[in-house]
């Protein structure tokens, strides 16, 4: 497997990834590499250049605010996994990327590429939105932000970027008090997702949740946030009765992708167990 | 933009200069180019983890990465965990003592894979081992022995693990 040929920069600044961006009309960005290069050499993509990011100093930092992360779009997923504070105050994000790819290609791979990406299975996109993350975005000389509902909405490329570059992910902290996991349902040979969800709950009054925050991947067209289900358990209270048709109904509202590891109904039985199981244990935690 | 880059590598100490193509994999380059036949070529998708080398101390899947991306970097294969006189590191003696490869072919990986593992947690349990290789495939050993051998050169390496670490980088 050897990719089309193809040609190569390694800019040192951030203005001048963007300017060869804007000449080389469908160049590729390289980041953490570990979906572009596989897409590479089965040449799904066929850029007729790369840019690669990895020597953009700027782009690597870990920034820890009062009541956040700034996490640069170069940053390594094991870096990321490895830092104190997000293990104490994002344990959603930990447990999600323990779960994502294997040691090696946590290594190389990128948070911010992982969201450009979007696989419809991928494990970091799904706790980027019950984490309610936004995607820092460079282009044309000035920086905006995304939310990560809006970044990835199932079309591509993500976000819509046009000749711009992803230069971080914020994420703001769990609150000390909030529940929250990731679990997934893994289809046996090829340990793809079938089933995926991270949630994360803030108890409230009168056993109604404070706030809800609930994604899934790996069953729907492209992971998302299922938002009808959020409100039924902020409503509350949720007998085990209310729990199933709130989620029954958020499963209605999704279209569900089959292919030959897994038909569309055995993603949507498979997602509304997984949902019902791990929303009942959070919730008489 | 180059379509052609001369690049420079230390390999098990060795520095190494060659001229890539961009599209070059690191694997293709060690292999190919440079006759490093340490790190083996799998499933070249990223999957297998034969081919797993460290690069500056840690273990990633060479066929992963462009050859460009690794210039400058210090590359170990499995090939220069031992001394110079052929004296076997403590994980690979560990391997052949407890008997962990059979075909051989996903040894390399393995080796490296481990190495990462003792550098950043000198003294792991069983999960952390398994969880560690999770990205190294094995079709012979069903792994039991690979994981025995990784535990028990956490062990002899002990307070050691300064050796651990001076390898890996």
């Amino acid at each position: 497997m050897i990719p089309a040929a193809f040609d190569y920069a390694r800019p040192a600044t951030l203005e001048e990834a963007a300017s060869l961006l804007s000449q080389e009309g469908g160049a590729a960005l390289l980041a953490g590499g570990q979906s572009l290069i596989t897409e590479l050499k089965q040449r799904r993509a066929s850029p007729r250049a790369v840019i690669d990011l990895n020597s953009i100093t700027e782009l690597s930092a870990i920034e820890h605010g009062p009541d956040g992360v700034r996490i640069g779009a170069m940053v390594r997923q094991a870096e990321l996994l490895r830092d104190g504070t997000v293990q104490k105050r994002l344990p959603l994000l930990c447990e999600t990327g323990a779960a994502a790819g294997d040691p090696m290609i946590r290594r190389l791979g990128t948070l911010a590429g992982a969201l450009c990406e979007a696989e419809p299975g991928g494990d970091w996109v799904a706790a980027a939105l019950a984490l309610e993350a936004e995607v820092e975005i460079y282009g044309k000389g000035s920086t905006r932000r995304l939310s990560a509902a809006d970044f990835v909405t199932g079309t591509k490329p993500a976000g819509g970027l046009q000749g711009e570059i992803v230069t971080a992910v914020h994420l703001p902290y769990q609150k000390k008090d909030s529940r929250s996991t990731y679990r997934k349902v893994k289809h046996n040979a090829v340990g793809w997702s079938i089933a995926s969800a991270a949630i994360s709950l803030e108890p409230g009054e009168g056993g109604a949740c404070r706030k809800a925050r609930i994604a899934v991947s790996g069953a729907p067209s492209h992971p998302q946030r299922l938002p009808a289900l959020e409100a039924a358990l902020t409503a509350g209270p949720y007998e085990a009765e209310h729990l199933r048709a709130a989620i029954e109904e958020a499963l209605d509202g999704l279209t569900f992708r089959g292919d030959h590891y897994a038909s569309a109904d055995y993603r949507r039985t498979r997602l509304g167990i997984l949902l019902s199981r791990t929303l009942q244990e959070l919730l008489a935690a | 933009m180059k379509s052609e880059l001369d690049i420079m590598l230390t390999v098990d100490g060795a520095e190494e200069r060659t001229t890539v193509e961009p599209r070059m994999l690191l694997i293709q380059a060690l292999r190919e180019k440079l006759g490093v036949k340490g790190p083996h070529i799998g499933c070249e998708s990223g999957r297998c983890g034969a081919c797993t080398v460290l690069v500056n101390g840690e273990a990633v899947k060479s066929c992963m990465m462009l050859a460009a991306q690794a210039d400058g970097a210090k590359i170990t294969t499995a090939a220069g965990l031992a001394a110079e006189d052929g004296t076997l590191h403590p994980l690979q003696q560990a391997f052949h003592e407890h008997h962990a490869l059979q075909c051989g072919y996903c040894t390399p990986g393995m080796l490296c894979a481990a190495m990462d593992l003792l550098k950043t947690n000198p003294k792991p349990n069983e999960n952390d081992v398994r969880q560690a290789l999770r990205g190294n495939l094995c079709r012979c050993t069903g792994y039991q022995h690979i994981v025995d051998a990784v535990l028990s050169a956490a062990g002899t390496l002990g307070s050691g693990a300064s050796a651990v670490k001076g390898a890996a980088e």
